[in-house]
Formats: structure tokens, sequence, C-alpha cells
């Protein structure tokens, strides 16, 4: 595993580039479909249970300092099994980066390069990938610092442009679809925010726990005040009715902004976004697979390392046979469900230790 | 430092993509300025299209037969969608269509008031319609409309497009409403929507020396019988004599996808008093101290018009409070209004009458067209806190039977550049 030095804001940087492309994307229109005018307080409370479940799963990395969820996973559990979390984080890892390029690749495509077939589109931002990868994790970090505050940026750019145009009697009736509708699907978007778990995969990279701990709340935060807002901007804008059906909202946001006819049509440069977002996700998705295999086989990270794991990736940018199939199949599995295995786990060794540890206690 | 920007040159590099494949040379393309859609009898749709005309090999196309006039053009092709007759205009240019640019799109008022929905909000998927591309209804035939337009001005329409609804921003004799916000309100459950509404008049006809309707005041310029525009004019009534024959003035109404009436242009700036900040309602008025004079207000929103919404009985309850300002721009008979008690009576004169206005056009669209363009519904929705709830309620159902009260509060705050 490759040594590195993290300060928190590296790990708000990494943790927020893996979870704020989704809102470039389809999620603002799926949540507008599924939550109604209501999806702010279903991410609210999502990114509190989400805050919640980091803050319980960050005790196990209290006790024990200086290791990675993976070497813990096989003290606490035994090796084998901290061979099968450590291999199933990568294979999730190759699955999330590969689904969120070939989602980035489709509304590239639909939007700016309608005719540039969606493989080249998907293999240069995988190509961009790969190359920082060989320039390793240090310029990886760094370039996250740096592309962090650009898409914060075209947030905060995206939010201001459409501001003759926000319509605060859309997000009225303020429940949506009633409160049990938002308490479920509360549940399943803390799936938005789950990505903020890698941090245990880089615990020894921060001086102490709570460098790590600050770095994941921040992140959540952070993460979380950007969704809430996009998203209420973006239904004060369209309605939740037309949002729905809406492929990305955010550059849909940019194409509707109107201020007179010399200040107006912003959809090509929110592409910039787009692409900067996709390209240093894919990046942080390939540097976290090869980390996991890495770490559970106990080998360096190489050139030709790196060119092994870009291959499931590529499988998984392929897998998709159409939009509607990676919309409807593929990314509810990163958006909807994956928190159980990337939050479920981590709780399930603190449970696994905490239950050892009283044995052992009434042991002696 | 370095590493950093060989990963910024990298990124960057993907820019250059949309030079591969997706290039558009400028000079290869038809940019079309105005596109108009109607129906034909066998429900095909019938889409005009005004662009340059160095773009076009020979003549017309299916229906309507090229017309060109200066440096645009104007060209009409029949097909069963608005997708396959943009496609179909390629059997006759020399480049492919693209219809970004497009500033109106104008819909004739027989397809407005059949079927606008199948046609134009199924064509909103089309990855080149712009929403902030604006609707006007035409009276008329879309097709002869364009033609119009474009006669008004060969050389640059475009132009003539964007001056045209910036003008609007000062007149209010329309309202230009932009494809976003039409189409967003034709679905709405709470509230319906207006586009401009446009037609021709009648070359023929002079005019400036037409005779009075019934019940109407109204005369030509310079005939010297008195004249007034209080009950404002639809197109091809206004009194203006001129080569440009096209006409935008007052708003289509539309109730439940389907338009169901027309705003005149006092009524299209009656209602702008409720929806925008800066515009202008004159008003020509008989002196309330001397009425064989005329005297003259420009009055303005002082404030966004308040709404405040209950159910009580069941039944919805509506509070509109509207701030107005009135500017005193000319007055025939030179009394000095500037003293309390004229003032008082001038103030609650042209408030009079322009309550008279706004109580005349919420009964026409209330009780006439049962149409919400007040947008009374989302107002209404805050008592609700559900969505389920508030589709139960059936708003669109209640609406005709909603209590109105209006508050108009008028201060007059100007004398134009002269002491009253």
């Amino acid at each position: 595993m490759e040594k590195l030095k993290l300060r928190a804001y590296d790990g708000i940087a990494l943790t927020g580039l893996l979870m704020l492309p989704a809102l470039f994307s389809t999620e603002l229109s799926k949540l507008a479909e599924q939550n109604n005018t209501a999806a702010w307080i279903a991410l609210l409370i999502a990114s509190i249970i989400m805050l919640c479940l980091f803050l319980i799963a960050a005790c196990l990395m209290g006790r024990y300092e200086g290791k990675n969820i993976i070497e813990i996973t096989s003290i606490v559990m035994g090796r084998p099994f901290g061979i099968i979390y450590g291999v199933a984080l990568g294979v999730y890892f190759c699955y999330f980066t590969g689904i969120q390029i070939r989602e980035s690749a489709e509304i590239l495509k639909i939007y700016g390069l309608s005719l540039t077939p969606i493989y080249i589109v998907a293999g240069l931002i995988l190509l961009t990938a790969v190359i920082m990868n060989f320039l390793g994790g240090r310029a990886i970090v760094k370039s996250a610092g740096l592309f962090y505050i650009i898409v914060i940026l075209g947030i905060v750019f995206i939010m201001l442009l459409g501001l003759n145009r926000y319509n605060p009697d859309n997000l009225i009736p303020l429940l949506g679809n009633g409160m049990a509708d938002i308490t479920t699907n509360s549940l399943f978007i803390t799936s938005i925010f789950d990505s903020v778990i890698i941090l245990f995969l880089f615990a020894p990279a921060f001086s102490n726990t709570v460098k790590m701990k600050k770095s994941g709340v921040l992140s959540i935060a952070l993460t979380a005040a950007a969704c809430i807002l996009l998203y209420l901007c973006f239904v004060m804008m369209f309605s939740p009715s037309v949002a729905s059906k809406m492929m990305s909202g955010f550059i849909e946001m940019g194409k509707s902004s109107y201020y007179n006819r010399f200040f107006s049509r912003f959809e090509s440069s929110l592409l910039f976004f787009l692409i900067f977002s996709s390209a240093m996700l894919a990046s942080i998705g390939l540097f976290i697979t090869k980390e996991s295999f890495a770490c559970t086989f106990k080998l360096r990270p190489s050139k030709a390392f790196t060119i092994i794991c870009v291959v499931p990736i590529l499988i998984a940018i392929i897998i998709p046979t159409s939009t509607l199939d990676l919309t409807q199949k593929y990314l509810p599995v990163i958006r909807r469900y994956s928190v159980a295995f990337m939050a479920g786990f981590p709780v399930l060794v603190l449970i696994v230790s905490t239950i050892k540890r009283i044995f052992k206690y009434e042991k002696s | 430092m370095k590493k950093v920007s060989l990963v910024l040159i990298c990124t960057l590099c993907l820019f250059l993509l949309s030079g591969c494949w997706d290039k558009r040379e400028l000079e290869d393309n038809t940019f079309v300025v105005l596109l108009g859609l109607d129906e034909s009898e066998d429900k095909n749709v019938i889409l005009t299209a005004a662009f340059p005309l160095t773009q076009t090999e020979g003549g017309g196309a299916n229906e309507g037969v090229d017309n060109g006039s200066g440096e645009y053009t104007v060209m009409s092709v029949k097909a069963p969608t608005v997708v396959e007759a943009l496609n179909m205009f390629s059997t006759k240019l020399s480049g492919p269509i693209a219809i970004y640019t497009v500033k109106t799109i104008i819909i004739s008022r027989a397809l407005a008031e059949s079927d606008i929905l199948r046609h134009v909000f199924s064509s909103w998927r089309y990855e080149e319609v712009r929403n902030t591309t604006n609707i006007l209804i035409s009276e008329c035939r879309a097709a002869e409309f364009i033609q119009e337009r474009v006669k008004a001005s060969p050389i640059d329409p475009l132009r003539q497009e964007e001056l045209l609804l910036e003008q609007a921003n000062t007149s209010a004799y329309y309202k230009p409403v932009q494809l976003l916000e039409f189409l967003t309100n034709l679905k709405s459950d709470g509230a319906d929507v207006v586009a401009m509404y446009g037609g021709i008049a009648s070359k023929s006809e002079d005019k400036n020396s037409r005779a009075p309707e019934d019940g109407k005041e109204t005369s030509g310029i310079g005939t010297g019988i008195k004249e007034t525009v209080k009950d404002g004019y639809l197109p091809g009534e206004i009194p203006i004599q001129a080569e440009n024959t096209s006409e935008i003035s007052g708003l289509a109404v539309f109730h439940k996808a389907k338009m169901v009436g027309v705003l005149n242009s006092s009524e299209a700036q009656t209602y702008s008093m409720f929806t925008q900040g800066k515009l202008k309602k004159i008003l020509t008025l008989p002196d309330p101290l001397k009425p064989d004079s005329d005297i003259v207000v420009s009055i303005m929103p002082a404030s966004k018009c308040e709404i405040r919404s209950a159910i009580k009985n069941n039944i919805p309850v509506f509070d509109i409070s509207i701030n107005l300002v009135c500017s005193v721009e000319s007055i025939q008979s030179e009394i000095d209004y500037t003293s309390p008690e004229k003032y008082n009576i001038l103030t609650e004169y042209v408030k009079g009458m322009c309550t008279e206005d706004i109580v005349s056009l919420i009964r026409k669209i209330q009780k006439e067209y049962n149409a919400d363009i007040l947008k009374l519904g989302d107002k209404l929705a805050y008592n609700f806190r559900t969505v389920k709830e508030w589709e139960d309620y059936n708003w669109s159902e209640k609406y005709k039977d909603a209590e109105i009260n209006l508050t108009v509060e008028l201060d007059i705050e100007g004398t134009g550049i002269m002491m009253p």
C-alpha cells in the first residue's frame, strides 16, 4: 500500500469528489421522482443517519490506531474475513468507478458529444485516471484538493445562475409524499454519502483518528449542504413533476438560465465541471481499487498493477447496454443499496470486536 | 506542481474530443430564427421556419412553398411530428438545420385550442429545443405570421425579435413567456399559463379612420375624435398604419393545456401588475374635476403583489394586496393637484380606475376562462402538508368558486418634469 500523509482537508476533498459528481448527473432527477418536494428533507435525514453510522464505525478505528479497516477486519474476524472484505471493497469500487464513468459519459454524449462513440468518451476519462494513478497517490491527493474547490465553485455558480427563476412555491406542499415516504427513502439515499467510509482505508495516513473523524464529519456536512441546496434550487426552477423527467438537472439548470440576450446559455461551460469531476472520481476510484487489493494481498502498487485494476472497471463501463439499463439497473446499486455494505460491514466488525472484548474481559 | 499540471493537461485534452465527431461548421448550418406550428386537416403538423436565404437550395418544400424576401426566407413542411418535419427540411437545404437559435416558436390559435401538448410537449425531449425560446400564439396561421414578420425586417429578423421581446419590459402590452415556464405550467395542477398573442392586421383597411365599435370609445389618430386605449386592443385592432402588418398585443390564456381565451393589451398590462416589477401602464383618463379634459398617468407596481390564502368552509379564500405607484404625465386642464384635497381626489380617482380594471380582469379569468393565471393555486398549496392532500382537494374544480378579496393601495409619487 502506498504511504500517504493526509490532512483533514485532503480527506474532505477525496471523499467529496466521490460523492458530489452524483449531483451533476441523473441523481437530482431521481430524487425529485422519488421524493417530490420533500427530497431535501430526505437528504437531510440521510446525511444525519450517515453521520451517525460514520461516527459509530469510527469508534472501531479509535480502538486500532494506525491500522486500516482491512487490517482491523483481519485482526478482529480472522484473515479470511479480511481477504473477503478487502476483495469485496476493491470489486465494489471497480463497479462504482465504472458505472459512474459510464453515467458521466452518457451525460456528456447527450448534452455535448452526440456523435462521439460512448466508449471513446468513457475510455478517455479512464485514460486520465490511469495517467493520474501512474503519477501516484500524492499527485491524486494534491489534484483532489484543487479540483474539489473547482467542483464546489461549479455548484455555487449554477445556483447563482438561476436566481431570477427560482419560485419557492414549487417546494410546496412541504412534506411531499408524506413522512412515511420520506423516512423510507432517506434510508436508501444514505448510500449517496457512504463513500466517506473509504477514509477508514486511509486511516493510517492521518496523524490520528480524531483528524480522520473531523475529515469525515466535515465531508458529510459539506456534501449534504451542497446536495440539499442544489436540490432546492433545482426544484425551485423546474417544479418536481418536470424536474423528475430531466436527464441531468445540473446541466438543465444551466440550459434554462437566462438574464438577457447577452447573458444566457451556460450549459457548455457546465460540461467543464462534469468532465473535471468525473476525471477526478475515476482517478480516486481507481486508486481506492488498487489500494484495496494491494492492502488485502500485501502487494506493492506498480504501473502493471494499475493496468490490471483497469480491466474490471472497463468491464463495469461496458456492462450497461443503454442509458435506461444504466439508470434502472446499475445506478441504484451504488446510490440506494451500497450503504448496507459500505457502512454495515465496519459496524459489524465493531460489534464483533466489542463482543470479543466482553468475552475476553469476562475470561480474565 | 509538475504532476498537477500534467493532470490538468490530461483532463483538458478531453475537451478536444468534440473536434473529432461532433464538429459543426458555422457556415454549414442553417440557423432558424422563427419556428411556426400549424396543424393540417389530416392532423399532421405543418412546420414553418425562417432562416437565412443563402442556406436554401432552390424553391419551396412540401407545402407552403418558399417565400423568400430579402436575406431571409420562410419555408414550410408537413410531417407527422415536429422532429420529423425538421429532418425533412434537409431535402431542400445545403446544411443541417439548427433550431437552438430559435427566438420564438409561433403556434397557431387553432392548434393551441386543440392539441398543443401532442406537438409541443413531445418535442421538448429533442436535444436542440431550448428552454429559453419564447412562445407566441398567433391568431392566424403561424406560417402567414412568420412571413409577415420576416417581410417586416428582411435583413435581420433575429435582432428584430430580440428587441421586440425586450420591448415588453417597458410597455407590457404582452409578456414574453419562455418554453420552460410555458410547459411547466401547462402540466401543472396548481397554475395555468399565458403566452404572447399576435396576429396580422388587414392591409386594405385604413385603421386610423375606422369607426368606433359599439360600446367602445375609440377612433383614429389624427381624425379629430377623442381617443382612448383603456379598453385595450387585440392584434389587428391597433390603430397604427404601417407597412409591417404583424402585431403582437395581448395574451393568450391557457387552462389545462388548452387555449381558452385572450386578454387584450390593456388587460395584459393589468395582468403585469401582478407578476412583473417595473412595467408602466399608461392610462388616459377624463380629468376628475374637468371631465372634458384628459389626464394621463403611468402606473407601476410599487412592490410584488401579496397573496394570502386560506380555506374557509372548504372554500378557498384569497386576500390579494397590490401596491401601485402613479406618476402624472400630463394634465390638460392644468388644475393644480398638489393641494391635499385635490391630491386625495386624484389618488382616489386613479385608484378606483385601477381597482375596476383589476376586478374586471380577475372576473374574466376566473368566471369566464376558469384559468388560474395568477397562480393562486400555488399559494393555496401552502395550506396542505402533502402532495396527496393537495391533489385530493381538486383545486381546478374549486377555483371558479374561490373568494378573492382585493386591496389596492396607490400613491401618486411623480409629477413628470413639471410641478403639477
